[in-house]
């Protein structure tokens, strides 16, 4: 808050915005951006009317946009680029639920496991966010398991399963749509009402590990290998790697130490 | 599934919430509860984006809380009341009544739309008899407990709107609404007496671990607690009763550099000398402008010198004038100081105008003694050379000095270390028709009768109209006239309304119980309060807070709310901030103001409120 005060006798309100403006930059002798006063209308960045925003896009659009730009102390900037992002957004989670409530229920595919684990890690992570507050974190995480769900090739059930647990996760922010697929994913009564989704604990353990290669001591390329492997079976992926055949050229191996779940060194 | 219409699916879904009543809140004590709640809007008639945030955060945390497992309360009301509807109903005519719930009318609607899990089943707004008639009860609980008094005080009247104003509300010597030059008179007011509570408000703030910091410091800023020595000076010349002048000083440490003394123009020795016609112009020139520190700081500083003296405590043959000076406020310590000018800036200035005595008496811990071009003012904490010190070592911070000086001036019988707030009593009386009437009568042979309890509501009446200014209340032909509680003789109802503040400082309590026959019921706020997240704009971090905070502990007090321990007699325990962000510049002084504040996210109230404490932020960044 600062005031400005200016030598005038008449009304400043019955001024136009020029003759403002040039009273202003003589007084204070540099330009002034001038903001109406809240007796005369809202400040610039709440000139997007919730009204047109709703009306346009839908209640959960304007709630979706407004949790995902910036933590809740942060100043947002309400623009309609920001709501159409939203509301396409939540039109690619219906179709990714269209999809998957369409799939024939005994599809088998692949990754489950996989897929298992990336929900446990949304739930985790959305559940994190909520609580600490952090809204725009628990969003970009839903976008994140979102973006997963789309690319999964699981089976039916586990799809279908991923698909509710997304719903659920979503519903704060989003209840309308989450109700919506919920309902379509075959969730039993309302959304609103199910019980908040546990991340399996043994889902969240990491399994797998990434290991560095070294080559002559700098880093040239890494694997991503079960944590529990042998270290012969390492070594053979390590050197089958892409990167690292290309590197060695064909050049014989002296030396190769796999340091488990930390380093592998390969010595030309 | 078809294409995506949220047009078709959020009406079909906020219907079937509605139809399953899970938004309802139940008081389950199987489960744990879990208290949300938004600072109520000010029915302003539009919802903007920063109202959607705020609510749609709330409501984020309302329904994940529910899914955990939690009963959860998550309210909405109005806070109804206040100036801007006698505007708009003096500027366009109509009733601030129909403005107000024709405002909340087209609120509501662009507020449903949104889907949040709101239990409307408990929706009030502050301006419906049965909100306010409970908050009379309360009031004439709070006046029994000693908790509410009467006094004559100075205050801010607006001569065009015809109204007392708050400090807040002054905006450079300006009312903050019509920017006419305020006025100091004299009324007669209702005060609740907040600063009884000044420590307790002040050392709970520890407990409020959940608190952002920043607004913990706001407040204690705000309560201002200061150690300090009162002493009495002994008068020369003074009128009779006058022979001694008692002063507050934080800086005792200071005394050998006493360049004056001076008194606030409201001290009962000047208004003994006001039958000198130079006194009386003098202050007649300082009742212009407004009362408070704001204003009385950016005021330029003016003096009288009275002719009086007053013999320096430590040496009886050294003497200072007495000067009346338009910068010290009678509420705050005794009204009357010693000027040091050479480390207080106010008092140096003072000083130069007036050819008054400048005499250091410390100077940084290298350099010797110079002349100063403005007061030395270290921090207390940094360490300085004393060179008219007469307690402590000669090289000692301030806060060392401090502490010696009240101990040397204690041995020596020279008056005693005290301790002392900022915070002064809440003024709750409004000279305007849209508040809470204040339920009071005034008789002509019992004074001052509280209203019976089986009289309220003491309604507003609703025949009243604004095309002069000034209070309808007063000007009413029979809305006035009632007999007395205690006599039955015919009897003069007080016009006074209250505080708006009143209304937004119990509303949370309400909302466990808003339909309830009493302030609030036992069992329901047993069970749902505090509140567990509160979720509002920074600008309310200050004055609504505090409010709601003393509010508290006088419910506890007269049986509103339950006792608890002192960690749990706070009511909010977390706060979540959208920020609000002031904009402008600030040019010399002189001329018409205008305020430029901008709020880039959810103002949730009052017009009147943000600008006040758009001022409340200036002054405490500068503390």
């Amino acid at each position: 808050m600062a005031f400005l005060r200016v030598d005038h006798t008449t009304d400043l309100s019955e001024l136009n915005e020029d003759q403002l403006q040039a009273l202003l930059l003589e007084t204070a002798g540099t330009p002034i951006e001038i903001i109406p006063s809240a007796k005369m209308s809202k400040s610039k960045k709440n000139v997007v009317d919730p009204k047109d925003i709703i009306a346009a896009y839908g209640a959960d659009t304007a709630r979706w946009f407004v949790m995902s730009d910036s933590p809740p102390e942060r100043d947002v900037e309400w623009t309609s680029a920001g709501a159409e992002a939203a509301f396409r957004h939540l039109g690619r989670v219906w179709t990714l639920s269209s999809r998957i409530g369409d799939m024939p229920a005994d599809h088998q595919g692949e990754g489950d496991d996989d897929l298992r684990r990336a929900v446990a890690r949304a739930v985790q992570d959305v559940t994190q966010g909520i609580e600490s507050f952090a809204f725009n974190k628990a969003i970009a995480k839903l976008y994140e398991f979102t973006s997963t769900l789309s690319k999964a090739t699981a089976s039916t059930p586990v799809m279908k399963e991923a698909m509710r647990t997304l719903a659920q996760l979503m519903q704060p922010m989003t209840p309308h749509i989450a109700e919506e697929v919920w309902a379509y994913q075959g969730g039993v009564g309302l959304c609103a009402q199910a019980p908040w989704p546990k991340a399996d604990p043994a889902l969240l353990v990491e399994d797998r590990v990434t290991l560095p290669i070294q080559i002559n001591g700098k880093r040239r390329a890494e694997i991503s290998v079960p944590k529990d492997m042998v270290a012969a079976e390492v070594e053979k992926i390590a050197l089958s790697d892409e990167a690292v055949v290309r590197f060695l050229a064909g050049q014989p191996v002296r030396k190769i130490i796999v340091v488990p779940g930390r380093i592998i060194n390969v010595v030309v | 599934m078809s294409r995506y219409d949220p047009a078709v699916i959020e009406p079909k879904w906020q219907e079937a919430w509605d139809g399953a009543g899970v938004f309802l809140a139940r008081c389950d004590p199987s489960r744990p509860k879990f208290y949300v709640l938004e600072m109520f809007p000010y029915p302003s008639g539009r919802i903007h984006m920063g109202h959607v945030r705020n609510y749609t955060m709330g409501d984020v945390v309302a329904r994940f809380k529910a899914a955990m497992g939690h009963s959860v309360l998550h309210p909405m009301g109005w806070d109804a009341f206040g100036m801007p509807a006698e505007n708009a109903a003096m500027e366009r005519g109509g009733h601030p009544k129909d403005w107000t719930y024709s405002n909340i009318a087209d609120m509501r609607a662009q507020m449903k739309p949104l889907g949040l899990s709101i239990d409307w089943s408990r929706e009030f707004a502050t301006c419906d008899p049965e909100y306010y008639g409970q908050q009379q009860a309360m009031f004439l609980d709070m006046l029994e407990a000693g908790l509410i008094y009467r006094k004559a005080a100075v205050v801010n009247w607006d001569p065009v709107d015809m109204t007392v104003l708050a400090n807040e509300q002054v905006i450079d010597g300006r009312g903050w609404r019509s920017g006419a030059v305020v006025e100091r008179r004299e009324l007669t007011q209702w005060f609740f007496r907040i600063s009884d509570y000044s420590a307790e408000l002040l050392e709970a703030l520890d407990g409020l671990t959940h608190w952002p910091e920043k607004v913990r410091l706001m407040q204690a800023n705000w309560i201002g607690k200061s150690r300090g020595l009162q002493f009495a000076f002994d008068t020369v010349g003074a009128p009779e009763g006058f022979e001694s002048l008692e002063v507050y000083t934080t800086r005792p440490d200071t005394l050998m550099g006493a360049g004056f003394a001076a008194i606030s123009p409201d001290h009962p020795l000047a208004k003994a000398l006001e039958n000198d016609p130079g006194v009386a112009a003098f202050l007649a020139e300082c009742r212009r402008g407004g009362t408070s520190a704001e204003d009385v700081e950016t005021a330029e500083k003016i003096g009288f010198d009275t002719g009086i003296r007053v013999k320096h405590p430590l040496d009886p043959s050294w003497e200072l004038p007495v000067w009346i000076a338009n910068f010290i406020l009678m509420d705050y310590g005794t009204g009357a100081i010693f000027g040091c000018p050479a480390h207080d800036q106010r008092d140096f200035e003072f000083a130069t105008k007036y050819g008054l005595a400048i005499l250091p008496v410390f100077v940084t811990e290298a350099a010797g003694e110079a002349g100063l071009t403005e007061a030395f003012v270290p921090m207390k904490s940094e360490r300085v050379r004393y060179l008219r010190g007469f307690a402590g070592a000669e090289l000692q911070t301030g806060e060392e000095a401090v502490s010696a000086a009240i101990a040397a001036c204690e041995a020596r019988g020279i008056g005693q270390g005290v301790t002392k707030y900022r915070l002064r009593d809440w003024g709750l009386s409004r000279q305007r028709y849209w508040g809470c009437p204040i339920p009071v009568v005034h008789c002509g042979a019992c004074g001052v009768v509280p209203e019976a309890k089986a009289n309220l509501p003491v309604r507003l009446p609703e025949d009243v109209s604004f095309d002069v200014p000034g209070n309808p209340l007063d000007r009413h032909p029979t809305w006035r006239d009632t007999p007395c509680p205690r006599c039955g003789a015919a009897a003069r109802r007080e016009t006074d309304t209250m505080d708006t503040f009143v209304d937004s400082s119990w509303y949370y309590a309400r909302f466990t119980a808003p339909h309830a026959a009493t302030p609030t019921v036992a069992e329901d706020v047993d069970y749902w309060m505090n509140v567990d997240q509160y979720i509002g704009g920074v600008e309310h971090a200050i004055l609504h807070l505090l409010y709601s905070r003393f509010f508290a502990r006088s419910m506890a007090r007269t049986g509103h709310l339950p006792q608890k321990p002192s960690s749990r007699s706070t009511r909010f325990s977390r706060k979540a901030w959208s920020r609000t962000r002031f904009t402008g510049r600030t040019t010399p002084r002189g001329g018409r103001s205008i305020t430029c504040p901008t709020i880039s996210c959810a103002s949730t109230s009052a017009t009147s409120r943000w600008l006040s404490c758009a001022s409340i932020t200036r002054r405490t960044c500068r503390s």
